[in-house]
């Protein structure tokens, strides 16, 4: 995979890299890439500490967090009691008090009985108190599809979250994303829900500098340049969208395909809206079911800011609107390459450009 | 076959007819703290008074009165006075606190708050308070994760959570307790259990006997106290922020007092209250009883509690017209602003749905 296309556009500042710091890897998998930003970010700061289910003995169910307990001690890498609710309630006083907690809930699926505390008390602290108190907090989940799970493990409701005013949602989709948005997330003074593809753990691999640097929250990540149409996803859908993105290319069509990357109200609609003013098609693809899912705000965002640049309407491409299904049907819930090429197909024929297929 | 034997302490002092029923601890006995927790009671429920009168007159939005709770707000309060690397996390019915840290100038917070201004939170400096917390009990666990990050960083100072009886059907309440006896933590949590859950009795709460027994269930140690006597909650709340500091671990005290007053000023209390039982707490609440024992013990008389009545109605007087004159106006663009540390321009950007008059009227009080 060409590290050189994943770049982020304009807007946000990357940090400079110490020539100190430049540690190479020799090629990372997601799961080790975040091992690598949490590392670091406790070895920078002693206020960050982590905590969750089964993360400290056992190293966390996908190994993320694996020799944290030897490297940094019982008191910062703490297993917690079997509770989402006293985890996230945890994290608030903890945060309070001067402390950056990592949250981790074991899948997404089981984050509900947080809710309370994330949209009652974590999103809103600095709000209620102007500014006096914050949560500076990371909550970590695996989430998403295509493992095989047993059911409830392969939720994507991000929409719930993204929905909170104060909360962002931010979701990688390279190990060098995973590795600077999660020290971006983590030296953040405002909350952020952290969602890893759990079908992105392993594969593939980058290379990458362990040196610290941050990517910027609020921006999308322009992935390739292409003059015919907007491609606007996010997370493990990216894998189908870079598959159809090539495919296109073959027959001559040019994918502008961004990677939205932060979630909620602070998103970069800039960046989507410049590029459909530029290819005047757009496809929005996410996993999450599709009746509320962050798409239907995207769409609406681009058919509002960029309608006289638009010859089609805005096609989403999403899960169907049911929970995900036991593992045997799985891939007939989530968009897949087909039906990515059958949209951006749609928006050729409604532009009266005709059939690419 | 084993079984054990559960001892739950019950600490009193002083009985509803105002006579010592135990010797008085080392620390009240010249009677000194004791004349001032009766002055501090008294100050708080007349100030209580003015914002439920507030209320009524339309000045003040929906207020929780702390009527019945003077005794365990003032043994708590002195605590964080005597104490004061001590956190307290309040739910939202707590003012004597306050006023016992800072002066009767402190609940021009409460005020706000329930008048309506995010700037009534402000009393929150996460060392001393946190914030009012309304989503009952979540206020535990807050109280939980900071006694984690103090055991964390090294830092003295024990974290106490006040909860009604209502709270302890709560999940919070059990990750609370759960969390603080797993991981050995320096919290006190205090049950204000004032018998009612809005209008809930505490009988229909929980078919638990008592509500201290259920700490037990979480490896939690577990105390009752009198809740209208404020030396028995000193001394309860103290001697477990003393084991709380030497790493000890968590204590749960259920204080027993009765909620003399309407759940809110929203609320109709007459509605579900059986004949006679307000009567008859009335009859045990805390200053009453205080003002008995003092004059019993020969430091309190009429010229005594007419100075005392006299400056406490002038303080009254001195917040009321504090909290009417208002605060400062604020700008359209603060209702978007501390939101997120920067506010976002796509955020500001909304504030222009905000109408010109809208603006031009946005109170501060």
């Amino acid at each position: 995979m060409d590290t050189d296309t994943f770049r982020p556009l304009v807007g946000g500042s990357v940090e400079e890299a110490t020539s100190q710091d430049k540690r190479k890897t020799k090629g990372l998998v997601m799961a080790e890439a975040i091992h690598c930003a949490i590392a670091r970010a406790m070895e920078e700061d002693s206020a960050v500490v982590v905590f969750g289910e089964d993360i400290a003995r056992n190293g966390g169910v996908f190994r993320v967090t694996n020799g944290l307990l030897e490297r940094f001690g019982a008191f910062r890498v703490r297993d917690t009691p079997l509770s989402e609710s006293g985890i996230a309630g945890i994290a608030v006083g903890a945060s309070i008090a001067g402390l950056r907690p990592i949250a981790e809930i074991q899948f997404f699926g089981f984050s509900y009985s947080a809710l309370d505390q994330i949209i009652n008390h974590v999103a809103r602290m600095r709000y209620r108190t102007r500014g006096k108190l914050a949560c500076p907090i990371v909550f970590r989940a695996p989430y998403g599809a295509g493992v095989r799970s047993p059911e409830h493990h392969s939720e994507s409701t991000e929409a719930i979250y993204a929905h909170i005013p104060g909360l962002r949602v931010v979701i990688p989709s390279t190990p060098k994303r995973s590795y600077g948005l999660l020290l971006a997330a983590i030296r953040c003074n405002d909350p952020v829900f952290f969602l890893e593809p759990t079908r992105m753990y392993r594969e593939p691999r980058e290379e990458f500098l362990d040196d610290g640097a941050a990517l910027p929250l609020d921006t999308c990540f322009v992935e390739t340049e292409g003059n015919d149409v907007t491609i606007v996803s996010w997370g493990a859908m990216l894998k189908e969208v870079r598959e159809a993105a090539r495919l296109l290319k073959e027959k001559g069509i040019g994918s502008e395909v961004i990677d939205i990357a932060t979630l909620g109200a602070t998103w970069d609609s800039e960046t989507v809206v410049r590029s459909v003013a530029k290819t005047g098609k757009c496809v929005v693809v996410h996993e999450a079911p599709f009746t509320g899912g962050f798409g239907a705000e995207i769409a609406a965002t681009v058919s509002h800011k960029a309608i006289l640049s638009l010859f089609a309407p805005v096609e989403r491409v999403a899960g169907l609107d049911i929970p995900p299904p036991y593992f045997q049907n799985e891939w007939h819930y989530m968009p897949s390459v087909t039906s990515v090429m059958r949209a951006v197909n749609r928006t050729f024929v409604n532009a009266g450009q005709g059939s690419i297929l | 076959m084993t079984g054990f034997t559960v001892k739950i302490p019950f600490t009193e002092y002083i009985g509803s007819d105002g006579e010592a029923i135990v010797s008085l601890p080392e620390w009240a006995k010249n009677l000194q703290k004791p004349i001032e927790m009766y002055r501090l009671m008294v100050l708080v429920r007349h100030l209580d008074a003015l914002a439920v009168n507030l209320q009524r007159t339309g000045q003040l939005g929906t207020y929780a009165s702390s009527l019945g709770a003077e005794a365990v707000d003032t043994g708590i309060g002195f605590v964080l006075k005597d104490r004061p690397e001590t956190l307290f996390t309040p739910y939202y019915r707590q003012y004597a606190e306050l006023v016992a840290v800072w002066g009767a100038y402190a609940f021009l917070y409460p005020l706000r708050y329930w008048g309506g201004d995010e700037r009534g939170n402000m009393f929150a400096d996460g060392k001393r308070f946190l914030p009012f917390s309304v989503p009952i009990g979540t206020q535990i666990t807050h109280a939980v994760g900071a006694a984690y990050a103090r055991q964390v960083r090294g830092e003295k100072g024990a974290v106490v959570a006040i909860c009604g009886d209502g709270a302890t059907s709560r999940p919070d309440f059990s990750d609370g307790l759960v969390f603080a006896g797993s991981w050995k933590l320096p919290v006190v949590l205090v049950i204000n259990n004032n018998q009612w859950a809005i209008s809930t009795p505490r009988s229909a709460q929980t078919a638990a006997y008592m509500l201290a027994l259920r700490g037990i269930g979480y490896g939690v140690r577990a105390e009752q106290c009198d809740g209208n006597d404020p030396l028995a909650v000193y001394e309860a709340v103290s001697n477990a922020c003393m084991r709380a500091e030497e790493g000890k671990g968590p204590t749960l005290i259920e204080a027993i007092s009765y909620r003399l007053c309407n759940h809110t000023t929203a609320d109709d209390a007459k509605r579900y209250v059986p004949e006679g039982e307000l009567e008859a707490a009335w009859r045990k609440e805390p200053i009453c009883r205080m003002q008995k024992f003092l004059e019993k013990a020969g430091v309190w008389n009429d010229i005594l509690e007419e100075e005392l009545l006299s400056h406490v109605k002038g303080e009254v007087e001195r917040v009321k017209n504090k909290y009417l004159s208002g605060l400062e106006q604020r700008p359209a663009e603060d209702i978007v602003e501390h939101l997120y540390e920067q506010t976002p321009s796509a955020l500001i950007a909304q504030t222009r749905w905000i109408s010109s008059e809208e603006r031009r009227n946005s109170h501060g009080h």
